[in-house]
């Protein structure tokens, strides 16, 4: 092999990939106004009532910021197209909270307990003028406990030039809480804002340990003079290696006069009053026999517009190696729609023998945000050992309308 | 440049974006994520870009950075679970003992690598990119074809 087979690590450009592309070429084309246009309070008073009583007509036209984010671009015709259930699901909200320098809204969300997730959108608007703010979110938290994030845009921390929307898609815990409690930390940034990141630092010969550490060194070196290093448009750079963007490395900004503590907001926001529900499942437990002997018993499988949710067993005669990357057995889960295809593997947990002396591996897969509810799942067995990749074989299940 | 070409090159850059992302995030949606967002970014800032055949690589240079936004972001939410850091999985279609080979290295390394002899950038253009001087590039390219060659020359020893 030489350097130039390296191409060869590389698969295909997933469709996903190539429809987020796409989504951000249409995406400008209609938020641009918005991002940028400075409204008075009063106007967006009035229009944020407006919001409210025209939301079930804004969710049919699709005109809300989670019906674009959550939509599917359509080659043929250009366009973002939201999937039509989770556009009736969507709610418009105008849950607000204020302080004295920002208010938070929360504008829209979508709450999928079938498919374990939720998405929420919200808007900040500075409410004065002077530094600009740097905001923290922290949460959601249901029934106080963090879930995984799938998808976001703006929702950990950004620095604010104006109004500015944000985004979240993540996982529900597993009692599909219904109150997303969002906390809010503003801090006014007093320093000046530099953007530099290690690569900057980095010198013939050097090793990235050093080029790390001189970076490091620079950091404190402009922290002592009252400077703040932001990466990118808002992200306060906390030599991201290892992991610090904590509440304790703003508390020492904050005693080091660099950022100002102006607000800490809570809104706990019931996002439960509409739920999209289950559009296709599994009618009962489906065996699959493959040329090697092995089996596959799904016996679980519940389909939303935003996510698709998997039981499965493996059952094999032989004592199998343990799930990882390197021997193991995993599961590809995809919608055979090419354009709408959804990949996502699993690995298996640990084999259980039997009484019968076969070898039970359970498996649970989630795969989220599909933004439209497939046809149907095509799951894809596939054992690794010894370096080599084995298909041992598809299987797919045949799914029928939730409510039959 | 105009906005249609501009998205003309966008959509053409698309399977290399994808491979930078991959390069730098083990997750497929921290990858979309980071694409979406830089393409967002892009289109935004395009009327800063001075020099239309400077636009590859500055567009890369803003998903290397949006990359590391979502890493931190990943970090920050498995701090909270403490979960490990999730295995980079190849693509359908990618070989697998390639990208075996490619990932066992750190991203400092690999990150030139896959621009020089996947993308075709020179060592100036990378230096450029990555804003780093084109010394570190070189050595940091000589360190990771050596590390390659021993992590492929341990597996078919294994073999």
């Amino acid at each position: 092999m030489t350097p130039y087979d390296l191409k060869d690590a590389f698969g295909e450009t997933p469709q996903r990939a190539k429809d987020c592309v796409a989504r951000s070429l249409r995406m400008e084309e209609r938020s641009e106004p918005i991002m940028k246009k400075k409204l008075s309070l009063s106007l967006i008073a009035a229009a944020l009532a407006l919001l409210t009583l025209a939301g079930a007509a804004l969710a049919m036209s699709q005109t809300g910021l989670l019906a674009s984010w959550l939509g599917v671009y359509n080659k043929e015709t250009g366009e973002i197209e939201t999937d039509g259930a989770v556009a009736e699901a969507i709610q418009y909200l105008n849950r607000s909270v204020e302080g004295s320098a920002l208010r938070c809204t929360v504008t829209e969300a979508l709450y999928d307990p079938d498919g374990g997730t939720y998405s929420l959108a919200w808007r900040y608007e500075p409410l004065t003028e002077g530094d600009p703010l740097y905001v923290v979110c922290r949460g959601p938290l249901f029934d106080g406990e963090w879930t995984d994030g799938i998808s976001g845009m703006n929702d950990l921390e950004c620095l604010l030039t104006g109004p500015t929307d944000c985004a979240k898609t993540g996982m529900l815990p597993e009692n599909g809480c219904a109150v997303a409690e969002l906390s809010f930390d503003v801090y006014r940034v007093k320093g000046e804002i530099e953007h530099k990141n290690a690569d900057d630092f980095a010198k013939p010969g050097m090793t990235e340990e050093e080029a790390d550490a001189a970076f490091e060194a620079w950091f404190r070196e402009i922290t002592a003079e009252g400077k703040l290093n932001m990466e990118g448009d808002g992200a306060l750079t906390p030599i991201w290696w290892d992991a610090k963007p904590n509440e304790a490395q703003e508390e020492s900004l904050v005693r080091a006069g660099l950022l100002e503590r102006v607000d800490r907001l809570a809104l706990p926001v019931d996002i439960g009053a509409v739920r999209l529900g289950a559009v296709k499942a599994l009618a009962g437990p489906a065996e699959f026999t493959f040329e090697n002997g092995d089996q596959l018993r799904v016996t679980r499988c519940v389909i939303t517009p935003m996510a698709a949710t998997i039981d499965a067993e493996y059952i094999t005669p032989e004592q199998p190696a343990p799930g990882g990357t390197e021997s193991g057995l995993y599961i590809f889960a995809n919608n055979p729609h090419e354009s709408e295809s959804y990949a996502c593997n699993s690995s298996m947990a640990d084999p259980v023998r039997t009484a019968d002396g076969r070898w039970h591996m359970a498996c649970h897969i989630e795969a989220s945000p599909l933004r439209r509810a497939p046809e149907a799942i095509e799951l894809t067995i596939v054992r690794y050992g010894d370096g080599e990749e084995q298909l041992v074989g598809k299987a797919t299940l045949e799914l029928t309308d939730a409510a039959e | 440049m105009t906005r249609e070409e501009f998205e003309r090159r966008i959509i053409g850059m698309q399977d290399t974006l994808y491979r930078v992302a991959s390069t730098i995030l083990p997750r497929p949606c921290d990858r979309e994520d980071a694409m979406q967002e830089c393409v967002f970014r892009a289109l935004k800032k395009r009327d800063s870009l001075r020099d239309d055949r400077a636009m590859q690589g500055w567009v890369i240079r803003i998903l290397i950075n949006e990359c590391y936004v979502m890493l931190r972001r990943s970090l920050r939410e498995r701090l909270t679970d403490e979960l490990p850091e999730p295995e980079p999985q190849p693509d359908p279609g990618a070989n697998p003992d390639v990208f075996r080979a490619l990932f066992s290295l750190k991203r400092d390394l690999r990150l030139p690598l896959v621009l020089h002899y996947v993308e075709g950038y020179s060592v100036e253009e990378i230096a450029r990119i990555l804003r780093t001087p084109a010394g570190t590039v070189k050595s940091r390219m000589a360190r990771a074809r050596k590390k390659l060659k021993l992590q492929l020359e341990e597996e078919a020893r294994e073999r």
